[in-house]
């Protein structure tokens, strides 16, 4: 997929400002989960037009819609997992935390890491099966997470982020 | 130390309230057994609050306040004064009635800033002493020379008429007018129905209810919230005093302000009038209010004067940047795209009407008439929009300055946010598909508000302008202009 510059990477996996990428490994991880919210929304509408009685509403006109939205969510649940590897980029300093990421709008999220109240590594189920983690961070204004993270570098980030907070709060001391 | 024992009526009151509700409201499909059931429960309640309140304990140690409770659950809360955002003090119906006043005591905390980590209730004269000794113990002595007193001079005098417009046009406009909306809804049904058949069956009764909902009870709960409002500040501490019913007490530190907002609204601007709030740190505002007002709708003149005497913190030399050209281009195309969306709902709608109209014969008349409703209300949402549009290019401005930034966003309703970039949590810039093209983007910051995080959102903006403001704040933590110790004072 054709990358904008600030998204490009070079032979060390990097971006020009140094911004990292993610492993492929969170592709299979997003499209479990599309599939299964897609089976659940196939099973909600085939229920919804078996079971309930709507006689106010031009039925073939709905039809019409609701195929034309599953297609189109469809289209998205195939297609979005890939532009969203494509554009997800983290990097981390000795200061701050950068996170640029989105599929249709793209979100530069800079937190500072003197602002950082918490870090905590999260696993859902389907991020499990593959060993990916999430990278919870919570700042007093609110949270910011780096998604898909192989679970090792989850934990590094977050034993870095740890130290660095921790040696922030004994130099005030 | 105890509280005051009127703290079990305060408590038992809402309860037995909702009780005599419950019992009121299914008294037809319950038997005596439910009484038998139901009437004991404020009796068992009282005895559980008198007994939660003999066993609780109320100490002020050198460094820090202490809740103790003995009950089955036992809880010792310790509240450090350096951890304490705010002190309130208010006086509600049973309050009045005992003499004593209610004590809430908040700290920093984004979780759950909106709730008081303790509240206690004294004796008038035990809860003004204990404030004034919270307060000195948080600001130090010198903070709290003139104590929150009834002789102290306000910054501003407000006066009814005042406290009447701001209760009324204060709303947001939107709110505002679809009450005024309901209000006119309401009249012409009454007038045709007494016009058309000479007799009144009840019709528009609903649509007035809504407008009293909407738009009536909010401003009265306004009024009396707002009532009487007394604002001064001393050293470094800004006082609040206001209430008709119940009165309220609140103080707060300088540097717990984490934003000021300078509000208008449509109707506000049509008096040449605007308003003050602050974004405070730790305030637990127990009513309608979501951030405390620091001073009514009161003439631009009059608020740029209590601005300065009441927060110079926040005032800097703001040059004001207006949006970019380019951004008339991605306004523009958001603007086409909706009128198509509203074109495509309005020929919906208006199918739908045609069809529900030709199924009812008995129709004639002006009842005919609905059924242009969907494109009158299709024309009026097209024009809105295109007027929105062209508006938002030339109302939203950015300033930035060393230690300040402000954004001027809004378009029916406006306000000028100052945010300090020392209180900024998390910056981001977010650029749109049709955004990116023209190098533009969105700023949105989040700070600390006293209900917890909040989000506020810059206009159209060049990427680079934008991208200064989260360098800023890095900037002024690693040269240390970003005094730590300040914003936690």
């Amino acid at each position: 997929m054709r990358t904008s510059k600030e998204f490009e990477i070079n032979e060390k996996g990097v971006t020009a400002e140094g911004f990292k990428t993610l492993n492929r490994k969170c592709l299979s991880s997003m499209y479990l989960w599309n599939v299964i919210a897609m089976a659940v929304l196939l099973l909600s509408v085939f229920l919804i037009y078996r079971f309930i009685n709507m006689p106010w509403i031009d039925m073939d006109l709905l039809f019409t819609i609701t195929v034309a939205a599953l297609v189109l969510l469809a289209a998205y649940f195939v297609i979005g997992p890939m532009v969203f590897f494509a554009r997800y980029r983290y990097r981390m300093t000795d200061d701050r935390i950068d996170i640029l990421r989105g599929i249709f709008i793209i979100r530069h999220t800079v937190i500072p890491i003197e602002r950082v109240h918490q870090v905590e590594v999260s696993r859902g189920p389907i991020n499990n099966m593959f060993g990916l983690a999430n990278v919870n961070i919570t700042t007093a204004g609110g949270m910011a997470i780096i998604e898909y993270l192989e679970f090792p570098v989850a934990e590094e980030i977050s034993d870095r982020l740890n130290d660095i907070v921790v040696n922030i709060l004994k130099e005030r001391e | 130390m105890r509280c005051h024992p009127s703290i079990i009526l305060e408590t038992l009151f809402p309860a037995v309230l909702v009780l005599v509700f419950i019992i009121m409201a299914s008294v037809q499909a319950w038997s005596d057994l439910y009484f038998a059931i139901m009437a004991p429960i404020p009796v068992v309640l009282t005895m559980f609050l008198y007994w939660r309140w003999s066993k609780t304990w109320i100490s002020f140690t050198d460094e820090e306040v202490v809740v103790e409770r003995d009950t089955l659950f036992k809880m010792k809360k310790r509240i450090p004064y350096s951890k304490i955002a705010s002190v309130n003090v208010n006086r509600g119906l049973v309050n009045r009635l005992f003499g004593t006043s209610r004590i809430q005591i908040n700290i920093n905390s984004s979780i759950n800033a909106a709730i008081p980590e303790a509240v206690l209730s004294f004796r008038i004269d035990i809860a003004d002493s204990i404030r004034e000794f919270l307060a000195s113990r948080m600001y130090g002595d010198s903070a709290f020379t003139v104590s929150a007193d009834a002789d102290a001079e306000t910054v501003v005098s407000i006066d009814w008429k005042d406290v009447l417009l701001h209760s009324f046009f204060g709303q947001s406009s939107a709110q505002m007018l679809s009450g005024l909306f309901f209000l006119l809804y309401s009249v012409a049904q009454i007038y045709l129905a007494l016009s058309i058949t000479g007799v009144y069956g009840g019709e528009g009764l609903l649509s007035l209810f809504v407008f009293i909902g909407v738009t009536v009870i909010p401003s009265v709960v306004i009024l009396f919230h707002y009532a009487n409002l007394k604002v001064y500040r001393s050293g470094d501490t800004i006082y609040l005093q206001h209430g008709l019913i119940r009165t309220y007490r609140t103080s707060f530190k300088v540097t717990k302000i984490n934003a000021v907002r300078v509000r208008t609204t449509f109707f506000s601007r049509l008096m040449h009038r605007s308003f003050i709030e602050a974004e405070v740190v730790g305030l637990s505002s127990d009513s309608n209010s979501k951030r405390p007002i620091l001073c009514l709708m009161k003439d631009y003149a009059e608020i740029d004067r209590v601005f300065s005497e009441l927060v110079p913190e926040f005032l800097y030399d703001r040059e004001a940047i207006p949006q970019p050209t380019a951004s008339k281009r991605v306004l523009g195309v958001k603007c086409v795209l909706w009128l198509v969306l509203i074109g495509a709902a309005t020929y919906v709608s208006s199918l739908y009407a045609e069809r529900i109209l030709a199924s009812i014969p008995s129709i004639t008349g002006y009842e005919a008439l609905l059924g242009f409703t969907p494109l009158i209300v299709g024309a009026l949402l097209a024009l809105a929009t295109v007027l929105w549009s062209v508006r938002a290019y030339s109302t939203r401005t950015l300033s930035a300055g060393e230690e300040l930034f402000t954004f001027e966003i809004g378009v029916v309703d406006r306000q000028a946010v100052t945010i300090s970039y020392d209180k900024v949590q998390i910056a981001n810039v977010v650029r749109g598909p049709l955004a990116r093209r023209y190098g533009l983007g969105v700023s949105s910051v989040s700070l600390l508000s006293s209900l917890g995080g909040v989000k506020i959102q810059s206009g159209y903006f060049d990427v680079g302008e934008l991208n200064r403001i989260h360098e800023t704040v890095m900037d002024r933590i690693r040269t240390g202009k970003y005094d730590y110790r300040k914003a936690s004072r």
